[in-house]
């Protein structure tokens, strides 16, 4: 067994030594590209998914989310629980957020809308969204009636909903909020996007405005906990438990229903993909060796009239075609590992859901090169049998 | 060394059958220089394949040192041709990718025979076939006359108990011809090789022990 592979082997790599370098060189350029072509899709959705997790992180509900207790409507004593919250050594920053789901009316406009009430400087040690501020200011400490806008809400500053918007509203334009039956004017202080539409569909006032239209004193809907980075988030949330928060408790994944489902539709795509570049693969394989396998019939005919096996033979094709596939995988693995991955840190992909930057696992690598390891095999296994197999006479005569 | 009886091959081309061996029997000796001889197309060619083991015949029996090959399977007969049989083709069937050398070890390295082996085997058979400063050449760089000697070499490389060869010198020019005629009768002569030889050509008749006349598919005389 073990001298007919090396009999496959030795016909091989003299076959890719003393053949035509032009071909050799041009099969595995287009294998290079095939690789990168299956990589590249994976990488961009590890990516995409990436910013996705960064977004819902950073700008929504932080690592870990605290809900009041199943038929209760708020977390009572709010800051007490987020100064204890606070005093823990894995915390970065909380933030207790009262919300409220009412009405944004502009003029002879209205968007119904989820506005959160914040302290700012305690919402800006957890979430970004005081840096995706695009025209105007945050609210701060100690603003009253004023009104930060997603710009999903206000229009313009390229929302993806603009027909549901308030359709243009500007800084210092005067909006109304009704929350049940009240009304309140608000002076619109800042617009925000973070790119991403589930998060530029709210708005964000001060936590005493919130208080003072639903009318509760010291109390939150959620608290949002940011931790130092590492932390484990399963980890901090049985902490959490362990010292006596009675409220739900939940880490960020658990929000991330919508995130799940573009997640798997990116990938469904790029598995539909990915199968049209295996398709590539397997054709631009088949006609290779199919044209080899050809261009030797004679030499297969004397191969096997002086007793080299038909298994030893198409074994010998086998391995010029997994070559060809694995320096091509070489070569695609270590262009998108040291060349393209490096090259979108510094030059993210600026995708509609804002900047991504290349991320490729080492288990979807490998699981692509398993694919296209398997697409060569087969497609250099069917000519070199179809081949091997025919008379040979006719192969050494014909 | 071989014994063959009422040997018959049919090809059937469309809907023609054409009858290449029509019953022919025969017995060659071991250490014999045999040639088969006679016009063209009168089944030549086709009596040294179903002999060498490279076609099936119709009918008949062919026992190559007691062993009756009709029978075997195809993965048998490929064994058997790579322990037991040489050959050397009309025109130089040689592997263009490979060197002289290799082209001569490839057989021996399919049987498994280690390295150090094969290779002294290969180059003291390249140089008894006069090729021992042609080693390292590849085809291109070799003559007719010494490509076809590789093939002498590849032949012989695993000791055959028959060589084979189908109009050697087809493709010769007369000096090239001469000398691979003499390189078999001196294997012949000196080794003991039994040779089984297909040629057209008068002058070569003198090279041989034996002569075999075919004329449309049967024997016409043995002289």
């Amino acid at each position: 067994m073990l001298e007919k592979f090396k009999v496959s082997l030795f016909l091989a790599y003299k076959y890719l030594t003393g053949g035509n370098k032009g071909i050799t060189i041009f099969t595995i350029f287009i294998l290079t590209l095939v690789f990168l072509q299956l990589v590249l899709i994976s990488a961009i959705l590890g990516g995409a998914t990436n910013r996705f997790n960064d977004l819902m992180i950073d700008y929504q509900t932080g690592n870990i989310v605290i809900e009041p207790k199943e038929d209760t409507e708020y977390i009572s004593d709010a800051s007490r629980l987020t100064s204890k919250i606070n005093a823990l050594p894995e915390v970065t920053g909380v933030s207790a957020r009262i919300k409220g789901v009412g009405k944004i009316i502009y003029v002879d406009k209205s968007v119904g809308a989820t506005v959160i009430g914040i302290d700012p400087l305690d919402e800006n040690t957890v979430t970004k969204v005081n840096s995706a501020i695009v025209d105007g200011d945050f609210i701060s400490k100690l603003d009253r009636g004023e009104i930060v806008l997603g710009r999903e809400i206000s229009g313009g500053y390229g929302a993806l909903m603009e027909s549901k918007s308030l359709g243009g509203v500007k800084v210092g334009d005067k909006v109304n909020l009704r929350i049940g039956s009240v009304n309140r004017e608000f002076r619109v202080k800042g617009i925000y996007t973070t790119l991403f539409f589930l998060v530029d569909s709210s708005a964000y006032i001060n936590k005493k405005d919130m208080e003072d239209i639903l009318g509760v004193q010291d109390e939150a809907h959620e608290i949002a906990i940011k931790l130092n980075p590492g932390e484990d988030e399963e980890e901090f949330k049985k902490k959490l438990m362990g010292i006596g928060i009675n409220e739900e408790i939940r880490v960020w994944r658990e929000f991330a229903g919508i995130v799940e489902l573009l997640t798997r539709t990116i990938t469904q795509i790029g598995n539909i993909l990915n199968l049209i570049g295996l398709l590539i693969a397997f054709v631009i394989i088949f006609i290779v060796i199919y044209i080899n396998t050809i261009n030797k019939r004679r030499q297969i005919g004397v191969q096997k009239a002086i007793g080299i096996g038909s298994n030893v033979i198409v074994a010998s094709f086998v391995l010029q075609a997994i070559f060809y596939a694995s320096f091509g995988m070489f070569l695609g693995f270590f262009a998108m590992q040291y060349l393209i991955t490096p090259y979108t840190i510094t030059h993210p992909i600026q995708l509609p859901v804002g900047p991504v930057i290349l991320s490729l696992s080492n288990t979807e690598a490998l699981f692509r090169a398993a694919l296209l390891f398997f697409a060569t095999i087969l497609a250099s296994f069917i000519p070199a049998y179809m081949v091997a197999r025919e008379d040979l006479l006719k192969l050494i005569w014909d | 060394m071989i014994q063959v009886k009422d040997l018959k091959r049919t090809y059937v081309v469309g809907k023609v059958e054409v009858h290449a061996l029509r019953g022919v029997s025969f017995g060659v000796e071991k250490g014999e220089f045999l040639a088969i001889m006679g016009p063209s197309g009168s089944g030549k060619s086709t009596l040294l394949h179903q002999l060498g083991l490279l076609d099936t015949p119709t009918s008949g029996e062919i026992v190559i040192d007691g062993v009756d090959v009709i029978g075997l399977s195809e993965h048998e007969r490929t064994i058997f041709r790579l322990n037991q049989l040489g050959y050397v083709f009309q025109e130089y069937a040689i592997l263009p990718e490979l060197t002289a050398l290799e082209n001569v070890y490839l057989p021996s390295m399919m049987m498994g025979k280690k390295r150090e082996h094969y290779l002294k085997s290969s180059t003291d058979i390249l140089e008894t076939v006069g090729l021992g400063d042609r080693l390292h050449h590849l085809p291109r760089e070799l003559s007719g006359g010494e490509q076809q000697r590789v093939a002498v070499a590849r032949a012989l490389v695993n000791k055959p108990k028959i060589l084979f060869a189908d109009e050697p010198c087809a493709n010769l020019d007369t000096e090239s011809s001469r000398q691979i005629l003499e390189l078999f009768k001196k294997l012949n002569k000196e080794l003991g090789q039994t040779i089984v030889m297909v040629s057209h050509e008068e002058w070569h008749k003198k090279y041989v022990d034996r002569i075999i006349y075919l004329k449309d598919g049967m024997i016409e005389k043995i002289s």
